[in-house]
């Protein structure tokens, strides 16, 4: 009797020490792994921010695309199978347990599974059952990019057939409605959801928001019990960003360019339009681009990483630089030695001679010479204090990726003919966004812009977080002296200017060409027959609405010499017309024979 | 008063109260357990188990008020009936909830004839042990009587056994063994028998279990050092039960949690409110409540034996020793089972689990330790004290 009572409370004592061991001591490791095994944290992706144009055209959405995968071990565990294969032969899961090994359930299971969802997948059974069987462990690819009503009709499937092991994974997918337009603008997103270029990489951190989580437990199927869900962090959707870019402007642009493209087979081109009042960018295109939906091709954006040598659109510097000063007016006679004149030890020529020019007509001709007399006058140190005024050799702080500050040297490290070269725009690097800001200080009386692209970040709810105000960063020139640099301009594209062809037919243009020859690879001289080309320009010259820069790297042609005047202007004209047409412009002058002399008269 | 009443009153109230208490946690736990089932049959099994109950508790008292002296002459014909179910049994079982071996009442009730059959070996054992000498002599031999209660106990065990229900089986050890430790056997013949059923384990052990059982043991070795397991598929309901029994820590989960294992459905739902029931309450209640319960039982068990301490002969001693070893043996199984320190095998929790047959036949058997208790004076007005446990022995 005592030994019965001792032995049974020495064993109930052994059941409760155990308890204890269990239970108290290592409490907490179980508790760990509950959550570790039971509860599943599962990713709510936020849903990553829309890039709109100005009137909110669409231009960048995300998709949520869902990922078909085979978990290879849930494919193989003894508790599914049992299920399929109860389902299958449509008998009670105890009586496959006891009618098969487990080797045998497996087996079956997988036969099973692909017969029955190779149809639905669109796979081959032979096809499915050798991909369910190509792992052991670890996740089986089936299908990827499936949009919602694939991943609803799957779904149903695998339901209906009690196919387990199988599930999907929620992704993103980025959608461009028109991915062949203002590819370097909105950059791309990588897979992982990051914005890798352009808009998208700058905004990246507001668009792409903050994906939630939800601990969902799942049940011995390996289904989510819906009635439990745990904490539960809401994503919070990305921000929307607004472009100043207008879609339709764009369009005609890219088509212009592309049309340039083709018939100039350049290395390299860029154009853009901007408005000069607000240094909003409305439209901007380059090439070569990228297709933004297979991300193929190239993805720099010349127009703000490119860095030329602008050739003549740049004297403009030296012009505005001389009048601020005003130690020459529009008027002032420069005699610019018939094409050729040495000086300190230099030649600086001419393309044609020319007498006695006016500090207009040097413009208007692009005299070599007489614009580096005109440098000269206004002196080396003005003329740098303008070049860095104007914006050159810093960055302009678009919201663009891999925008180069491009390069001006201090009078300091000038070489003896780098103040004539540099006057008429060589021995300076640029990029064409620098070059269009700083036409902008003409167009608007003087005020260099910071180049706008971003007009305003949204919320879901269309509350705005972030609104970009057009900028003033400073005033480069009085407003008297950019006048008279736009006057000088219209000449450019008169019957006696070098852009004649730049004309628009009721308007009166200001615009400067430019014509540098290509640096060579490494940047040591010049090639012979290869230029940069390009044409700036705004109209109506008395009330800009709009500038516009055309920068073709390398145009071949046949028959027409390679000038700005040649090449960019044209393409100017008809970017201009497109543009005019767009946006109702109503036209300044009735009768378009009398423009050059209209002008003479102001 | 009328005799039957001063017997009503003169019951082990301790014992009467402990076991309801356990009943009415046990309908709690059920309850607990099965609350969430979407199948109404399912969910509402704690109310099937208060008719068990109801009808458990008219037993108990009948079976406490009658003396029961009257197992000497139905304890042959109970035990052989028993047999006869069992080889019924034997052919024509149905399977419940993984365990076979059942049989179905014309009613749409189903028992397990194996619990009929370790009552009736109880009283057969109790009845052998405690009058088969008296008949004669040659009686008296110990290996005699040894060999007699290894044949009585013998034969439904391997009928059990050969069901497929090993739980049920391995109770009777524990029973034959504690009633012959009581039975007047003198320990040296127990030690034989202890070493030789040692030396019988190993090859039990290769031999008689199959293949999934022996997986099922070395896997429960595995877990135990910490190894790893595929808990997927051989481990899953040990390792599901360790998990909440763990998780429930020292106060537990709380009752009606949906923060728990079995709400999620890690352990079946089936057994949740039978076998796995521990495991169940041990999340919900957590250590305190398990201990409690713990303890409650061994006051149950241990009062028993304070039962059979003052029980008029060796006839009811040895009935109370039994029930007390029946139990002891289901409680240290299942939970031992749950955490790990006995192999798996399908085995109810008395007073908890869920189960009609098993619950009127444990009721059953505490109303015979009541008859016990209640009538360990008669025909013995004056009662010695418990050196009587000398009277009967015979060496």
């Amino acid at each position: 009797m005592a030994l019965v009572c001792t032995g049974m409370t020495v064993l109930f004592s052994i059941l409760s020490i155990r308890l204890v061991h269990v239970q108290l001591v290592q409490h907490k490791h179980y508790s760990d792994a509950v959550e570790r095994y039971y509860v599943h944290k599962a990713k709510l992706p936020a849903s990553r921010g829309v890039i709109t144009d100005r009137n909110g055209e669409l231009l960048a959405r995300s998709q949520t695309v869902y990922t078909l995968y085979a978990d290879a071990y849930h494919l193989r565990s003894y508790m599914i199978g049992c299920l399929g294969v109860a389902a299958a032969e449509s008998m009670g899961a105890r009586a496959v347990r006891r009618k098969y090994s487990h080797e045998e359930i497996k087996e079956k299971y997988l036969e099973r599974v692909a017969s029955v969802m190779a149809e639905p997948l669109g796979f081959s059974t032979l096809e499915l059952r050798q991909m369910l069987a190509s792992k052991e462990q670890g996740e089986v690819i089936l299908l990827k990019g499936l949009e919602e009503d694939e991943h609803r009709r799957i779904g149903e499937v695998l339901k209906r057939e009690r196919v387990g092991g199988i599930y999907f994974k929620t992704g993103s997918r980025r959608f461009y409605p028109s991915p062949h337009a203002l590819t370097h603008v909105i950059g791309y997103v990588n897979d992982k959801g990051q914005g890798m270029e352009g808009v998208e990489k700058i905004f990246d951190g507001q668009m792409k928001g903050y994906d939630g989580y939800r601990n969902i437990e799942r049940d011995r199927r390996g289904q989510e019990i819906l009635a439990f869900r745990r904490e539960t962090v809401a994503p919070q959707n990305g921000l929307d960003v607004q472009l100043t870019i207008d879609m339709g402007l764009q369009t005609r642009l890219e088509a212009v360019v592309e049309e340039a493209w083709n018939l100039y087979t350049p290395e390299k081109m860029t154009a853009l339009i901007m408005d000069p009042f607000t240094g909003e960018v409305l439209a901007m295109a380059s090439r070569p681009h990228f297709d933004l939906s297979t991300r193929k091709g190239a993805r720099g954006n010349i127009a703000v990483s490119d860095r030329y040598e602008p050739g003549s659109t740049f004297k403009i510097v030296a012009l505005s630089a001389a009048l601020e000063r005003k130690v020459i007016n529009p008027h002032t006679n420069i005699f610019c030695e018939w094409g050729s004149w040495y000086t300190g030890g230099m030649e600086v020529k001419d393309h044609h001679p020319y007498g006695d020019l006016t500090a207009e007509g040097v413009i208007m001709k692009s005299s070599n010479i007489g614009i580096y007399k005109i440098a000269r006058l206004a002196g080396k140190k003005s003329f740098f204090e303008y070049m860095q005024k104007f914006g050159f050799g810093q960055r302009t702080g678009i919201d663009l990726t891999s925008e180069s500050s491009g390069r001006i040297f201090p009078p300091e490290k000038w070489s003896r003919p780098s103040f004539a070269s540099m006057s008429r725009g060589y021995e300076v690097a640029v990029t064409p966004i620098q070059m269009a800001s700083a036409l902008g200080v003409i167009a608007n009386g003087g005020e260099l812009m910071k180049p706008l692209l971003v007009r305003k970040i949204t919320d879901r709810r269309g509350r705005t977080v972030e609104e970009h105000q057009p900028q003033v960063l400073r005033r480069v020139v009085s407003e008297k002296t950019a006048h008279q640099v736009r006057e000088a301009m219209v000449k450019v594209v008169s019957e006696k200017g070098t852009a004649k062809r730049a004309k628009v037919e009721g308007f009166l243009v200001a615009g400067k060409t430019g014509t540098a020859r290509k640096v060579a690879k490494g940047g040591r001289g010049y090639l012979v027959g290869q230029y940069v080309v390009s044409f700036m320009g705004f109209l109506p010259a008395e009330n800009p609405q709009f500038t516009a820069l055309v920068m073709i790297d390398d145009p071949h042609a046949q028959g027409i010499k390679l000038y700005g005047g040649t090449i960019a202007a044209p393409v100017f004209a008809k970017l201009a017309q497109e543009t005019v047409n767009y946006l109702n412009i109503p036209p300044t002058i009735t009768k378009p024979n009398l423009v050059s002399s209209d002008s003479k008269g102001k | 008063m009328t005799p039957l009443f001063r017997k009503f009153l003169g019951l082990n109230w301790v014992l009467v109260f402990t076991i309801l208490g356990l009943i009415i946690f046990g309908i709690f736990s059920i309850y607990g357990a099965s609350w969430m089932r979407s199948d109404p049959e399912l969910a509402n099994k704690w109310r099937d188990q208060l008719n068990w109950v109801s009808i458990g508790f008219l037993v108990f008292f009948i079976v406490s008020l009658i003396d029961y002296h009257w197992v000497k002459w139905a304890a042959a014909p109970f035990y052989l009936g028993a047999l006869i179910l069992l080889i019924i049994a034997e052919f024509k079982g149905i399977e419940v909830h993984g365990t076979q071996g059942w049989l179905r009442l014309p009613g749409g009730i189903s028992f397990q004839p194996s619990q009929v059959a370790i009552a009736s070996g109880i009283i057969m054992l109790a009845v052998i042990l405690s009058h088969l000498h008296k008949l004669h002599s040659v009686f008296r031999n110990h290996f005699l009587r040894v060999f007699i209660a290894g044949v009585v106990g013998g034969i439904p065990f391997i009928l059990v056994l050969k069901s497929g229900d090993l739980g049920s089986a391995l109770v009777w050890a524990p029973v034959i063994g504690a009633m012959l430790l009581v039975g007047a056997i003198p320990f040296r013949y127990l030690i034989v028998i202890v070493l030789s059923g040692t030396l019988i384990l190993p090859f039990a052990y290769f031999f008689g279990l199959k293949d999934y059982q022996k997986k099922r043991i070395t896997v429960q070795i595995d877990m135990l050092m910490g190894r790893e397991v595929d808990i997927r598929n051989e481990a899953y309901s040990a390792h599901n039960n360790l998990m909440a029994i763990g998780s429930g820590g020292w106060a537990g989960k709380g009752f009606k949690n949906p923060d728990t294992l079995n709400y999620k459905g890690f352990i079946s739902k089936d057994t949740a409110i039978t076998d796995f029931i521990f495991p169940v309450l041990a999340e919900e209640h957590g250590f305190r409540g398990v201990f409690l319960m713990l303890s409650t039982f061994l006051l149950l068990l241990l009062q028993s034996l304070f039962v059979a301490f003052y029980a008029k002969d060796m006839m009811g001693r040895l009935l109370v020793v039994g029930v007390v070893a029946l139990f002891f043996a289901h409680i240290f199984q299942n939970v031992g089972m749950n955490v790990l320190l006995m192999p798996i095998t399908g085995i109810p929790l008395p007073l908890i689990s869920y189960g009609g047959t098993f619950m009127v036949m444990i009721l059953f058997l505490q109303g015979l330790v009541q008859s016990v208790w209640v009538h360990r004076n008669t025909n013995q007005p004056d009662p010695k004290t418990p050196k009587g446990m000398q009277i009967d022995h015979l060496d």
